[in-house]
């Protein structure tokens, strides 16, 4: 097989290195992302539980460093952080009276909230588009290489005069492994895209839910004092 | 807080993270270690790959640099066209005098049988003592010259049977040749060459040809192995006249059998029978498989 490789022509040759780039990129980010979003969605169980554990947000508060790559755990963060800026301009209002007071806390949390999904929702999906381009990409570069190599198996059969099997059968083998290459290359690119797909939508999902619930308490926190 | 904040945005803005990097590593290791698994855990037993398959025409001479083309393409010229012979009219030949049949000869005239004619008594002829002539030669001389006589007669025969199957022999040729003069090349307008030829000279790669000569000498039959994949490499030199100067085996296969009618082949290709360009040094390697499966 790695004779095939090493007597096809040069543009097979550089399709088999873009092949070979795409391949050796995908499975590490495959194996990366495997671990982030192992990651992020364990830490995450552990944090709800954490969370609902406790009864005062300062306590969540204290122990939410142990849930460094949990999503919902930064979301915690995020909000936890602007109801603490909040508390500090409540208790020390301005004379001229600050845009901050006027407004409703629940809102201002809610947005930092939202900010903080979109960011860890950038996290999780980064690198994802890689695979979804190799899944797309990898095979026509496959089959650009084949043609190309068919092509000049032809040029030699119509040079040598003969269309025998020897002579026809190591053109095509070579051209045809480009096209072999690239499916290798896109089929575990796609279905780790498709998986961690599937997985970041979960995340969110959570997040999502953890951000109406964490506003929730805010609301009653707010409405009770 | 506001450290956290950063991080994550650098994390997020930066091309590669600090952990991608290491599984582009652990990516790395993986591909290079399948194709070690590929070649031996998982394929021990896979057989190397063959080589390609020349297929070498002996008609056409051996050159150093071959063009790409066909071996056993036919090499097409310009056909001369044959002077035309002006035929003059001559006067025809008169016929030669036709024999005169001989002159049939006057019948005898019937006799008239006289009757009463008395048949003339026969002569008595005594037999008289037969006197055998003394021998000029000897016995055992006499049957020396009959075996003598023999054998020429028997050697006599022996040269009329040869040359009526030289006769035969010459007669089926010339018929072989004129039918293949009728049959037309499939590859005719194809150049001669090798397969993989590169070079620019009309005729067959020289080491080909010499693997095709020797192994067209060569004989084995199958039934004498219990395995296919033997290869030996031997060197050999051939003169510019096409005779072999001299062998050598640089890697035997290590089974007598085949090594010794490889040996025999070369041997009988002694004379290449086509001359080569130049004093010339082949390192051969003869494959069992490619031996056996060839048609």
């Amino acid at each position: 097989m790695f004779d095939l490789v090493l007597q096809a022509g040069p543009v097979v040759k550089l399709v088999l290195l873009i092949l070979l780039y795409f391949s050796l990129v995908s499975w590490a980010i495959i194996f990366y992302k495997f671990t982030v979003v192992q990651k992020a969605i364990k830490e995450s169980e552990r944090f709800l539980d954490f969370f609902w554990s406790k009864k005062r947000f300062d306590l969540v508060g204290q122990g939410v460093k142990e849930f460094a790559n949990s999503p919902l755990a930064t979301l915690f963060r995020e909000g936890y952080h602007e109801m603490l800026q909040l508390k500090k301009k409540s208790v020390e209002p301005s004379d001229n009276g600050d845009f901050l007071t006027r407004m409703d806390t629940t809102e201002i949390v809610g947005r930092a909230l939202r900010r903080a999904t979109t960011q860890e929702t950038h996290r999780l999906e980064k690198y994802l588009t890689f695979l979804a381009t190799t899944g797309s990409t990898a095979p026509f570069i496959g089959l650009f290489g084949t043609v190309w190599g068919i092509m000049d198996a032809f040029h030699g059969i119509g040079k040598t005069g003969s269309a025998s099997l020897a002579v026809v059968a190591p053109g095509i083998s070579e051209a045809l492994i480009a096209t072999a290459i690239g499916l290798a290359a896109a089929i575990p690119a796609v279905m780790g895209y498709n998986h961690f797909l599937n997985k970041v939508n979960v995340l969110i999902g959570e997040m999502d839910n953890f951000s109406q619930e964490f506003l929730n308490i805010v609301e009653r926190m707010e409405r009770g004092s | 807080m506001e450290s956290s904040r950063k991080q994550r945005w650098r994390q997020l803005q930066s091309a590669v993270d600090p952990g991608l990097r290491w599984m582009l590593l652990v990516s790395l290791l993986l591909h290079l270690l399948l194709p070690i698994l590929y070649q031996t855990l998982w394929f021990p037993t896979k057989e190397r790959v063959r080589p390609t398959v020349y297929r070498v025409n002996l008609v056409n001479k051996p050159v150093k640099n071959p063009q790409a083309g066909r071996p056993e393409a036919v090499l097409t010229k310009k056909k001369k066209s044959p002077p035309k012979v002006k035929l003059k009219s001559k006067p025809p030949k008169p016929l030669p005098p036709k024999p005169k049949p001989p002159k049939a000869k006057p019948k005898a005239k019937p006799v008239p049988v006289k009757a009463k004619s008395r048949p003339a008594p026969k002569p008595v002829i005594k037999s008289k003592p037969v006197v055998k002539p003394k021998p000029a030669v000897s016995e055992a001389q006499e049957t020396a010259l009959q075996r003598r006589l023999q054998q020429l007669r028997d050697k006599q025969r022996q040269e009329q049977a040869e040359k009526a199957r030289q006769a035969k022999l010459d007669m089926l040729r010339a018929a072989v040749a004129a039918e293949s003069r009728q049959v037309e090349s499939p590859v005719r307008n194809a150049p001669v060459g090798s397969v993989t030829g590169k070079g620019d000279q009309v005729g067959v790669d020289e080491r080909d040809y010499v693997r095709e000569f020797i192994t067209q000498q060569w004989r084995l039959s199958r039934y004498q192995l219990n395995t296919r994949n033997l290869e030996a490499e031997v060197v050999l030199v051939y003169s510019t006249s096409g005779k072999l100067l001299h062998y050598r085996f640089e890697r035997k296969s290590g089974n007598e059998v085949f090594d010794s009618s490889l040996l025999r082949a070369i041997l009988k290709s002694k004379d290449l029978g086509q001359p080569l360009q130049q004093q010339t040094e082949f390192d051969v390697t003869f494959n069992l498989k490619d031996m056996l499966d060839k048609p």
